[in-house]
């Protein structure tokens, strides 16, 4: 069971501190996303920078819809990373992953860590893919996903306009973490079956 | 408790096996009991009916084969059908509801309880986890063995990334379980 909080070191050797986001997190949430550069910003769906954004989204915490996770370093939080779930229909086993780390501590790890930590979570839940949406410009976090076995299943052609107007594609990527299950299933197998053979 | 015989039955590929050494990693490992597990198949790898064997005891087994049942969990028709004659009357019979069909008189025979551990599963998302949907059940109704203790040996015994969707159904089952007796109780209490 993931319990919090989890330690980490990176690759400086600072320790980073993992765990669920909570109400009180408002204000230094609204801090990490002032402090972010205004092209990353960009990206984002939402105004990060309006307080009320935040509020909400510390009010309306619902691990089961929205599971966030956020790295603090020194009482900073310096990541934030969710896994957004559909309930109800037919996207229920898929696991949406969305995050965004402070400019200080990109190219340390820490991203790959709270990737994982997410696509763990996914697993346990029993969802089968995860999927995320990149913009055509973030080519280096497009290989990095590449390396942590997503794929790239879909590109919309300028399907995004960013704030100065410009037009972008967008880009689908999506990795299957089902994997984890054929363990399972071959575990029932192999205690059910290997023995059959066995006495035949 | 001196013995305690359980049969787990079901078809190839439901988990019956994974169960049993379940029940039984619980009571030996984690619960300060001793515990032996016997399996036995049909003639095909899958959709034939397989049962495991499982005896619970506060002492030594000496002998690792069940006579007659004190409890049996069928979950497949056909393995109630063929594994059902000798459990004990008034023995605790637990049945997954949409796969098994256990007339009025045979149930009255026994402390029958159902579980709808295949609709659970697929409302968690996976049906391979109906078998821990069933484990909680069983651990609720018999008392037989301590919730960590299960809950412990499911941990230990199946692959890692599955503990909190195994442990989701298991607890699932479990209130399931309680929810039963708590009926029974109130029946009981109806009638007296």
């Amino acid at each position: 069971m993931q319990e919090y909080p989890k330690f980490f070191q990176l690759k400086n050797r600072e320790q980073i501190m993992l765990r669920l986001m909570v109400p009180e997190d408002e204000e230094r949430l609204l801090e990490f996303f002032k402090k972010l550069p205004e092209e990353d910003r960009q990206v984002l769906r939402e105004d990060t920078t309006d307080p009320m954004v935040i509020k909400r989204w510390v009010q309306e915490i619902d691990y089961n819809k929205v599971y966030p996770v956020l790295a603090e370093h020194r009482g900073r939080i310096v990541g934030d990373a969710t896994l957004h779930m559909k309930q109800y229909g037919w996207q229920r086993h898929i696991g949406e992953i969305r995050i965004v780390i402070d400019k200080d501590f990109r190219g340390q790890g820490l991203g790959k860590v709270m990737i994982h930590e997410l696509i763990n979570k996914a697993t346990g839940l029993g969802l089968h893919h995860i999927q995320l949406s990149l913009v055509e410009t973030q080519v280096k976090e497009i290989k990095i996903f590449e390396r942590m076995g997503f794929q790239k299943i879909a590109t919309l052609p300028k399907y995004i306009i960013d704030v100065n107007g410009h037009e972008h594609d967008l880009i689908i990527m999506t990795t299957r973490v089902s994997d984890i299950w054929k363990k399972m299933e071959e575990l029932i197998q192999e205690t059910e079956i290997d023995i059959i053979r066995g006495v035949q | 408790m001196a013995r305690t015989e359980i049969r787990v039955a079901g078809f190839g590929g439901q988990g019956v096996i994974l169960s049993g050494y379940i029940f039984g990693k619980a009571a030996s490992l984690f619960d300060e009991k001793f515990a032996t597990l016997i399996q036995s198949f049909g003639p095909e790898a899958r959709g034939s009916a397989c049962s495991a064997q499982v005896i619970v005891s506060d002492e030594l087994i000496d002998y690792p084969y069940i006579r007659k049942p004190d409890i049996m969990v069928a979950i497949s028709q056909e393995a109630f059908s063929k594994y059902s004659y000798d459990l004990k009357p008034n023995g605790i019979l637990i049945t997954e509801e949409n796969m098994v069909t256990v007339s009025g008189d045979i149930a009255s025979m026994y402390d029958h309880y159902t579980v709808p551990a295949t609709r659970i599963a697929d409302q968690l998302g996976r049906r391979i986890v109906m078998n821990m949907v069933v484990v909680g059940c069983f651990t609720a109704v018999t008392g037989l063995l301590k919730k960590d203790a299960v809950m412990k040996a499911i941990e230990d015994s199946i692959p890692k990334g599955t503990e909190e969707l195994n442990l989701k159904a298991f607890e699932k089952g479990y209130e399931h379980g309680l929810e039963l007796i708590k009926q029974r109780k109130e029946q009981v209490e109806e009638k007296a």
